[in-house]
């Protein structure tokens, strides 16, 4: 298996999520999901792995959401998935059918042109209807079906600029409502992102939005590789690129080790090492991630962390959100509330303790920081704070 | 033409693949890589997207046309792939018509299988129908094929689907694994780089640099080749050939496509086959410039176009100047078009300088706004560049009057006349752009004198300092065989040539090579000075010192040899004879270079300082502070030679004794101004030793820090104040301090191994004296688990860690330490020897008391008195551990006294009575400072009476005994009655209050 950064992977060779899928399978049985996870994780590996191998008694659907800008066309893609989905069993859905054809819906073929609709489109009905067709027809083979939703906060993000916020608000309510009723008939739905779901929903609430639309769901996280898988990557596509290396288990623990598991990044390393064409070894690895870290043209875009900082938490909070990463990144021992809350003060960027375990909490979900067991935080992963301290010439 | 020899130099593809096989360069690996991963994509379920990023005329189709070549050829993933490359000229808006052209280049690729009429109810219906229905067409026909897709201008495509259309694309790929993406660009937009772009990170990016000036000469010597052209192809490795192509390197900035043009003229001599590609070239190529000049805000476009029209890099300021605007404007805006990659820049000292970044769109400019269609400068330079003066001028009345020949050579000739050899210049300026800053001050002015006389010499004097010493020695040894070379010229490449053979390690060859200059005719008398100094120096190297003397000799009585020379001679020839141990002769030639007539300051400053450090070796630091003071009082000595003597004469008062005025030559060093930062710091340093030595901790540890302190300073030094500091701190009991410098020191980069083992011992050492005993083993394994650790240090290690599992109570463990001490106590120097071998003895001793081995235990201690009684002074140890470990043995009275006499008779047959006598006091002192444990009054009564007795007959013991049984008494009162000290005498009194720790004041 060659080094494939950005690429898609062959399901058959996914390494180091067998783990979170069965987690992820005994969840759904009881609710749906949230996944959120730093893009470039592996996200859609895992999605489509679910996809391709499912448990036995579901029926899972994927569809990847960004390129929907309207609630309208969200919910014609879900009727037309649900459709092509069914007609694989001659079966059809028969109520959004119906009322498809009540609202001028002709029949071509066997396939239902849809009627052109204006800015009122009735996509709640259809988005509704397409669901519960699917549900009632798949309950009646006792099988349970499964929407595989990918960059949801995307989609949500664009209907919100084309329909407007109180639309983004319905689609969000209208799938709690149908996870609400069609649930106990089996229906899940596991709902992705690589910008934080909560960040949507926060910007939303800004626009006195007040329902809390996902607390139905479980959060799942999903991490970087544990530290043997990542070995495992490194290791295979050392081996897949066939490359020159006198010390193969040093070279596939410092690669795992300095990519804090993120196959993204693992991919990478193994891509350079083999480009630059030299014996692979632990110093090469530091010295081609330490070229990558100082590379003015950040090729790894990790600037991005620094660059959405106003943009997540305001620009009211910019300097303070600055002040907590520098603050925790300079220190080898992770900080705790009340001694950031001391050095904030006295910058004169903070003073409020309640403020700070927010902002604390935010940045936390965003994948910058972590607790230990004493509550005390750190960065989350080291190349993003060795990245930090070097970009902030800390 | 011949077909096979056709390069189309736009369409790439047009090029039959062989021919492009055969003339590529530089990206073997990357081709050979991306071949790999688009096999893979079609063999298994990853799928790769690889994009390759490079400005125009940087071989972007080049190397697709050769993936798809290579993948065309490989049968045995024929079955399971199919290839859409992707007309370049058409644009896509939407995701139904880019899906359109793949199925269209399929159609023209495969046409039996992809049909047009199966494309045709596609165009009846509404677009998201459409594009649906031909999503599953494509995919249909696909069954189980990866369908490769060649893009080129992926930039231009993603601004034409704009982010919906992107946004369905990467939602058609991820839903529908069946796609491999190769594509090319002309720059990373932020539709792939950015984060938040919805193609972020999906392709595996390479940038496509321009040529090198190796690779543009290979490139053009497989052109050569591939038109049968061996003549050209031999000549563009020669030095001449070469020297030719580093100066055309600045005119092409490495673009391969000008390249492919100037071949056709570098491999046919035709100024015809060069302007006519060239004028097609710039006519295809103007809009596209024109339109990327029209994007630029006012700004910048008005830079650009200034700068089109320099004919070199330009500095801010007059850029400034000429456009009416502030420089810090104009800086702003140059980064903006650096970043934009619209133009480079170069730094000159401080000075920025900027340029075009593609040399071909400043000939696009320059043609555009040159309406009297004169010849085109970048063309007219190549000639200056390709032709000397008098090729030009050969040319030109071989040619017609009014020709397109002859105008360009007339050009050039003007230009020439005008502005000077630009092959020259641009062969100088090269060089300098390629080399590093700090080399320059050493090989730019050799380049720079060469190129006068000889480009060849100027070439291969800059591949050498390129570290291109194979190639330099090649380019030297044709320079050697010109038939028509000036002798000087003959003579500086064998000069040169020796130097790289010696870089090389091959003496032999070096040496003959200056041998050669020495015998040549007609040689400047300074050429021939250089190779008898360097042959000298070799000679040296190799231990050949008459040799190397005869060498520096015949300098100095070389007629009209420049006094530089003879001065360096007679320095070289010091040295040597300093090397053979005959002093006499080394001061006489330092004091020659001191009486020479019209010797520069600096040389005599340096001749006195090395004189007076040959004084110092010969003991005589009269001379010595003579000859430093002769320097400090030297009118316009430079203040580095001063600060030397300075440090010079300040280590020799050290040596005498005389701290003071050492202080007072550091303390004079570091207050001058302009000395080099290693002269301070060596002043700093030797101050904080000079202080340590008076006493004076405090600044001492001010000196050191200084030193840890200083910006830029080198890692020994401040490995050398660490070490400095610390043992000032162990000096004043500031053990945690002396501890953390051991740590600082160990963690220092790039310390030799052997130095870092120092530090760990002299940590342990510590450690054991601060108590932090477990630390302590760590740090004592790591030396004695060393290979590098000297056999002196692993002794010492092994006592310390001996004594540092004695006082874990790990009695095996420090046994064995302690007689492998022993083994190897030979390797401590014997000034410090005894201490250890005596005291592994005692040590010993004590385990096998506690171990209840008596017998052996009083061997061992006789052996250790035996081993300190052969030292001088005779050594003993602390025997104070001995008897703890005796009297902790609790035995009954009968048998403590019959040891006790054991023991006190072996002290009294080495003479060590009063050494008994101390460690019994001392013992005492051990029992009155662990008060809470102190022992019954009968235990301690039956321990003085067994010690009365053993040496009642002892005369030196008897005033010890006296102490012992007073302090014995004393602790009887449960250390209360300090009355009881009163039975001593006041001198015998305070011996045993010593030993108490108690004020003389408390019991008096």
């Amino acid at each position: 298996m060659k080094a494939n950064p950005g690429g898609q992977i062959d399901l058959r060779e996914v390494v180091g999520r067998d783990e979170v899928i069965e987690q992820i399978w005994d969840t759904i049985a009881q609710q749906s999901i949230r996944m959120n996870a730093e893009r470039r994780i592996g996200k859609t590996t895992i999605i489509k792995k679910l996809c391709a191998e499912p448990r036995s008694g579901w029926v899972p659907i994927f569809q990847d959401l960004e390129q929907y800008h309207t609630a309208l066309e969200f919910a014609e893609a879900v009727y037309g998935e649900v459709d092509r989905f069914l007609s694989k069993w001659k079966r059809t859905a028969h109520r959004t059918k119906k009322f498809l054809e009540s609202i001028g819906g002709t029949e071509i073929g066997g396939k239902l042109k849809l009627p052109k609709f204006d800015r009122n489109a009735p996509w709640k009905e259809i988005l509704t209807k397409s669901i519960e067709d699917l549900v009632e027809e798949r309950d009646k083979h006792d099988e349970r079906p499964l929407f595989l939703w990918d960059e949801v906060p995307y989609m949500l993000a664009s209907i919100s600029t084309r329909d407007g916020e109180r639309v983004a608000m319905e689609v969000l309510d209208t799938l709690r409502a149908l996870r609400q009723d069609q649930g106990d008939k089996g229906l899940r739905m596991i709902l992705t992102g690589s910008i934080g779901i909560h960040h949507v929903i926060h910007s939303l609430k800004r626009q006195n939005y007040a329902n809390s639309p996902l607390n139905d769901t479980f959060p799942l996280e999903i991490l970087p590789l544990a530290q043997a898988h990542a070995r495992e990557l490194a290791a295979k596509l050392v081996a897949g690129e066939n490359i020159p290396t006198g010390t193969p288990d040093e070279l596939a623990d410092s690669i795992a080790h300095i990519a804090d598991g993120f196959p993204f990044y693992i991919h990478h390393i193994v891509k350079a090492i083999k480009l630059s064409g030299r014996v692979a070894s632990p110093e090469l690895v530091e010295e081609i991630v330490s070229g990558q870290l100082l590379d003015a043209n950040d090729p790894w875009e990790l600037n991005h962390y620094r660059e959405r900082i106003p943009v997540y938490y305001g620009k009211e909070d910019e300097a303070a959100v600055l002040g907590i990463l520098d603050g925790v990144a300079v220190r080898d021992a992770p900080v705790s509330i009340s001694d950031l809350l001391t050095e904030l003060k006295n910058m004169g960027l903070l003073s409020d303790r309640e403020h700070l375990i927010t902002l604390l909490r935010l940045v936390e979900q965003d994948h910058y920081l972590s607790r230990d067991t004493q509550g005390h935080y750190q960065f989350r992963f080291a190349l993003l704070k060795r990245w930090w301290i070097l970009s902030r010439g800390l | 033409m011949n077909d096979r020899n056709f390069l189309s130099v736009f369409t790439p593809s047009r090029t039959p693949p062989e021919d492009l096989e055969a003339i590529f360069v530089q990206r073997q690996l990357m081709l050979a890589d991306a071949v790999e991963r688009v096999r893979e994509s079609v063999t298994t379920g990853n799928k790769h997207h690889l994009l390759f990023v490079g400005p125009r005329g940087t071989g972007k189709t080049h190397l697709v046309t050769l993936l798809v070549h290579r993948l065309s050829l490989d049968m045995d993933i024929q079955d399971r792939l199919a290839i859409a490359w992707l007309n370049e000229d058409e644009t896509s808006t939407t995701l139904l018509e880019f899906l359109r052209r793949i199925y269209l280049a399929l159609n023209k690729r495969y046409p039996d299988s992809y049909s047009l009429v199966a494309l045709e109810p596609i165009y009846d219906l509404d677009s998201d129908t459409a594009e649906r229905r031909l999503g599953n067409l494509l995919l249909e026909h696909l069954q189980d094929r990866t369908l490769l897709v060649v893009v080129e201008n992926l930039d231009a495509l993603f601004e034409g689907l704009g982010e919906p259309g992107q946004q369905r694309l990467r939602a058609f790929i991820q839903e529908n694994p069946v796609l491999c993406i190769v594509a090319t660009a002309q720059r990373l937009v932020d539709d792939i780089s950015k984060r938040k772009s919805v193609f972020f990170g999906f392709f595996q990016t390479e940038s496509l640099v321009t040529l090198s000036v190796d690779e543009a000469a290979e490139m053009l010597g497989k052109i050569a080749i591939l038109r049968k052209q061996a003549d050209a192809a031999a000549f563009l490795s020669t030095p001449t050939g070469r020297s030719r192509i580093q100066a055309l390197h600045h005119l092409s900035g490495g673009n391969h496509r000008i390249y492919i043009v100037l071949s056709q003229f570098i491999t046919r001599d035709s100024i015809d086959a060069l302007v006519g590609p060239f004028a097609k070239m710039i006519d295809e190529m103007t809009p596209y410039y024109q339109e990327r000049i029209r994007w630029l805000p006012a700004q910048q476009r008005k830079i650009v176009e200034y700068l089109c029209t320099c004919e070199r890099p330009v500095p801010v300021k007059d850029l400034a100047r000429r456009l009416f605007a502030t420089p810090q404007t104009i800086s702003s805006q140059l980064k903006d078009l650096r970043e934009k990659g619209y133009v480079l820049s170069a730094q000159r000292g401080r000075e920025s300088l900027y340029e075009m970044a593609e040399p071909l769109m400043r000939l696009c400019v320059e043609v555009k706004e040159n309406q009297t269609r004169e010849p085109m400068r970048l063309l007219v330079d190549f000639l200056r560049v390709w032709y000397d003066d008098s090729g030009l001028f050969a040319r030109l009345q071989k040619s017609e009057k009014g020709s397109l020949d002859h105008a360009y050579l007339q050009a050039a000739m003007d230009k020439n006349a005008k502005f000077g050899n630009l092959r020259k210049q641009l062969l100088v300026d090269g060089f300098r752009a390629e080399l590093r800053e700090e080399q320059h001050k050493q090989w730019m002015p050799l380049i720079e004198s060469a190129v006068e006389d000889s480009e060849e010499l100027a070439y291969a004097i800059g591949e050498n300092a390129k570290g291109h010493i194979e190639e330099a020695i090649a380019a030297y040894s044709a320079v050697i065989q010109m038939p028509d070379a000036p002798v000087n010229v003959v003579a500086r490449a064998f000069l040169n040539r020796g130097v790289a053979y010696g870089q090389q390690g091959d003496s032999e060859k070096e040496i003959a090579d200056y041998t050669a200059v020495i015998k040549l005719p007609n040689v400047t008398v300074e050429l021939i000075a250089k190779a008898l100094i360097n042959r000298g120096i070799t000679y040296g190297e190799l231990g050949d010192y008459e040799n190397e003397i005869a060498d520096y000799t015949a300098v100095i009585n070389l007629p009209n040899a420049p006094v530089g020379q003879i001065v360096d001679a007679f320095f070289y020839r010091g040295f040597s004879y300093g090397q053979m141990g005959d002093s006499e002769k080394q001061i006489a030639d330092y004091t020659a270079v001191i009486n020479l007539p019209n010797v520069p300051v600096e040389e005599i400053a340096r001749a006195l300082n090395n004189r007076g450090i040959t004084y110092g070796q010969l003991g005589d630091s009269e001379k010595e502070i003579a000859d430093y003071t002769a320097v400090i009082d030297l009118p316009n000595a430079s203040n580095e030679q001063i600060a030397k003597a300075l440090n010079n004469q300040g280590t020799t008062y050290g040596q005498l004794g005389d701290y003071e005025h050492a202080i007072a030559d550091y303390t004079a060093v570091i207050d001058l101004p302009n000395v080099p930062v290693e002269q301070i710091i060596d002043a700093f340093y030797n101050r904080g030793f000079s202080y340590g030595q008076l006493g004076d901790h405090e600044k001492a540890v001010t000196d050191y820090t200084a030193i840890i302190n200083f910006p830029d300073a080198p890692a020994e030094q401040i490995a050398n104040a660490l070490n400095g500091r610390s043992w000032v701190y162990s000096e004043i009991s500031e053990l945690e301090k002396a501890i953390a410098d051991y740590t600082s020191f160990i963690e220092l980069p790039n310390m030799p191994m052997e130095k870092i083992i120092l530090a760990h011992y002299s940590r342990g050492v510590e450690l054991l004296n601060h108590g932090e005993i477990d630390k302590s083993i760590e740090d004592f394994n790591t030396v004695i688990n060393s290979p590098n650790t000297p056999a002196e240090y692993l002794a010492r290690t092994l006592s310390f860690r001996g004594s540092a599992y004695l006082r874990l109570n790990q009695l095996n463990n420090s046994e064995q330490d302690f007689e492998a001490t022993l083994r190897l106590v030979a390797d401590i120097p014997i000034e410090f020897r005894v201490a250890f071998h005596v005291g592994a003895h005692i040590a010993l001793a004590e385990i096998r008391i506690a171990t209840g081995l008596w017998d052996y235990a009083l061997s061992t201690l006789a052996e250790g008195l035996k081993q300190g009684t052969t030292y001088d002074p005779p050594y003993f140890g602390d025997s104070t551990d001995i008897l703890k470990a005796f009297f902790d043995s609790g035995l009954a009275p009968a048998i403590r006294r019959e040891r006790a006499r054991q023991l006190a008779q072996i002290y009294q047959d080495y003479n060590a009575v009063p050494h008994l006598g101390e460690a019994l006091t001392r013992h005492v002192g051990s029992l009155y400072r662990n008060l809470e444990n102190l022992p019954a009054s009968d235990n301690l009564e039956q321990w003085a009476c067994a010690w009365e007795e053993a040496g009642k007959d002892m005369p030196a013991f008897r005033l010890p005994l006296r102490i012992f049984r007073t302090g014995i008494d004393f602790l009887k009162t449960g250390g209360k009655d300090r009355g009881v000290l009163l039975d001593l005498k006041q001198e015998e009194r305070r011996i045993l209050q010593q030993a108490l720790g108690l004020d003389a004041a408390d019991s008096s």
